[in-house]
């Protein structure tokens, strides 16, 4: 099913029993509740209730965590990458 | 506070991603032999070379992904400077009207009546060099100024039309195809050395284009249907200088994109096609010219007997088609990956923006040897069109193939953020963006590589 929200966006919104969540400011379709926290934050800020940004606040913090082992991977595989480029290199330029 | 420390952060983690790629990307531009501007023998091999510019790519997607606040993200891109004493020159409109269309008549006179040789006829070196390859650089980087020059524009406007409604339908279908049209035109006829089939050229150009403007009017017809048109409106998105009242903004490349489309009207598939055109007709130009597609694909085809039309036409709506479909098999990736609800016909049209730069990093790449070696015998043109002096091209400078291999790489690191700056404002969160940006970034190194192995081929003899 095609639905096209406010902002100009087309969504496909499954018609199984999997889970629905619309933004009531701007009809945004999210799958699940922690993305439409996140996008009610994000994108409508001064008409989000108290409610909504402390839940905001505590997804945001659990984001943070999965964020910062993310990173760290991120880092792991530059210097991976590099140290791979580099070897690759010498023994190209060696031979 | 916070603020000012977070993007004293970004300048510090942007210069160190600038020197890793000059770090990485210099000795081996200098040594990248097998490029068509230079002669030199390659120290390193092709492959370690292609394989450095995907690297370079992937590692910069790496590094963009470490910035994840939105705030961060919209100050980067709302990053300007004022340049006040600075300004675009307010010249008179008709003047320069009248001035573009006697420029128009002037070439497709002396097409047909000055020398037949094509690096001596004025014609050949303003359309090819000049304004292909010259002109186009200035929209890009400066913004587009072809609604004011246009000449068939400003025709259009004198005579009348019968203003009927642009079919909603064909929306940018013309001009998509309109761009295929020239580009086979170019690789498989005599049109870049021929003056004379130039003129014919551009006196069917010319009436094909009024005759678009009189039935459906000239707004529509260049909005829509004209590729030049077109061509130059989605490369002006990308330019750095922004006018405002009483000075000039100096901003990052396609800043415009990522604020949004509306001036490119992206809003159905047919102008996500126009994009794909436009990155692909770049790409081909460069293709066809290496030594590979010589003797792999023309000669055996051409000895089965096909004709070199017929190639060139199968090749282009083939490789048209395979753009096409490896992007969008890549936005529906994104869209699987990602978990949105959002249709991928929306996610089509949100990202084929960010294809814009790399098509504008390869042109620069492409053709700025072919404008520094033409150049001075443009000049001569301008003076002698007639009788000009003989012409010797006299050997680049070494610069130019690094310079070409710079902005290629550029042009991609340009795109990955422009595509992760999109994914932020889609999607919800800050996994979710990074995540929806791996079959992105996948294709993006994979066509890096492959351009670099067509600036590294050996040109075909």
């Amino acid at each position: 099913m095609e639905q096209t929200s406010l902002i100009g966006v087309e969504f496909s919104v499954p018609t199984s029993n999997d889970t629905v969540e619309q933004c009531h400011l701007c009809e945004f379709i999210c799958s699940t509740r922690e993305h439409l926290v996140f996008h009610l934050v994000e994108s409508h800020p001064d008409q989000c209730s108290t409610e909504i940004s402390e839940e905001y606040a505590k997804l945001s913090l659990k984001e943070s965590d999965k964020l910062f082992i993310y990173h760290l991977k991120i880092c792991s595989l530059i210097m991976l990458t590099l140290m791979g480029l580099a070897y690759i290199y010498a023994f190209a330029l060696a031979g | 506070m916070r603020g000012s420390l977070l993007f004293k952060q970004t300048s510090q983690l942007l210069f160190l991603i600038s020197l890793s790629v000059y770090l990485l990307s210099t000795p081996v531009a200098a040594h990248a032999g097998g490029l068509p501007l230079t002669n030199e023998p390659a120290i390193i091999p092709t492959w370690l070379f292609v394989l450095t510019g995907g690297v370079i790519i992937g590692v910069s997607f790496l590094f963009v992904s470490l910035v994840t606040q939105r705030q961060l993200i919209d100050r980067i891109n709302g990053y300007q400077l004022s340049l006040p004493l600075l300004q675009f020159p307010q010249l008179n409109l008709p003047i320069i009207q009248f001035l573009s269309v006697f420029l128009l008549i002037y070439t497709l006179i002396l097409g047909f009546i000055g020398p037949q040789n094509p690096t001596s006829n004025f014609a050949i070196l303003f359309v090819w060099v000049v304004w292909w390859a010259g002109y186009t650089m200035t929209v890009y980087l400066f913004g587009n100024t072809w609604e004011k020059l246009n000449p068939w524009k400003s025709i259009s406007t004198i005579i009348p039309s019968l203003n009927r409604p642009y079919p909603s339908k064909l929306g940018s279908w013309p001009a998509s195809l309109g761009l295929l049209v020239f580009v086979l035109i170019e690789v498989g006829s005599d049109i870049t050395y021929s003056p004379y089939t130039l003129s014919i050229f551009l006196i069917f150009y010319t009436i094909l284009t009024l005759l678009g403007s009189f039935i459906y009017g000239s707004e529509p017809w260049f909005t829509n249907a004209d590729p030049i048109s077109k061509f130059f409106t989605c490369y002006g998105e990308m330019s750095l200088l922004t006018p405002s009242t009483n000075s000039l903004n100096l901003h990052l490349p396609g800043q415009k994109l990522v604020k949004g489309t509306d001036n490119i009207g992206l809003s159905a598939r047919h102008e996500v096609l126009f994009i794909i055109t436009i990155l692909f007709i770049t790409t081909y130009d460069g293709l066809i010219s290496t030594q590979f597609w010589n003797e792999w694909v023309l000669l055996p085809l051409l000895s089965l007997g096909i004709p070199i039309l017929m190639i060139h036409f199968i090749s282009l709506v083939a490789g048209h088609g395979i753009f096409y479909a490896i992007y969008h098999y890549a936005i529906m990736t994104m869209h699987r990956i990602s978990g949105t609800y959002i249709s991928i016909h929306s996610l089509n049209i949100k990202f084929a923006v960010s294809l814009l730069p790399i098509a504008a990093g390869y042109h620069i790449a492409h053709f700025i040897g072919y404008i520094l070696t033409f150049s001075t015998a443009f000049i001569s043109t301008i003076f002698h069109p007639l009788q000009p002096p003989s012409f010797y091209p006299s050997p680049l400078p070494f610069w130019i193939p690094i310079v070409a291999l710079i902005f290629i790489l550029l042009g991609h690191i340009c795109s990955v953020w422009i595509s992760h700056c999109i994914s932020f404002k889609l999607f919800s969160g800050r996994l979710q963006p990074l995540r929806s940006q791996y079959p992105i970034i996948f294709i993006m190194i994979l066509y890096t590589m492959f351009s670099l192995w067509i600036v590294t081929s050996p040109l075909a003899t």
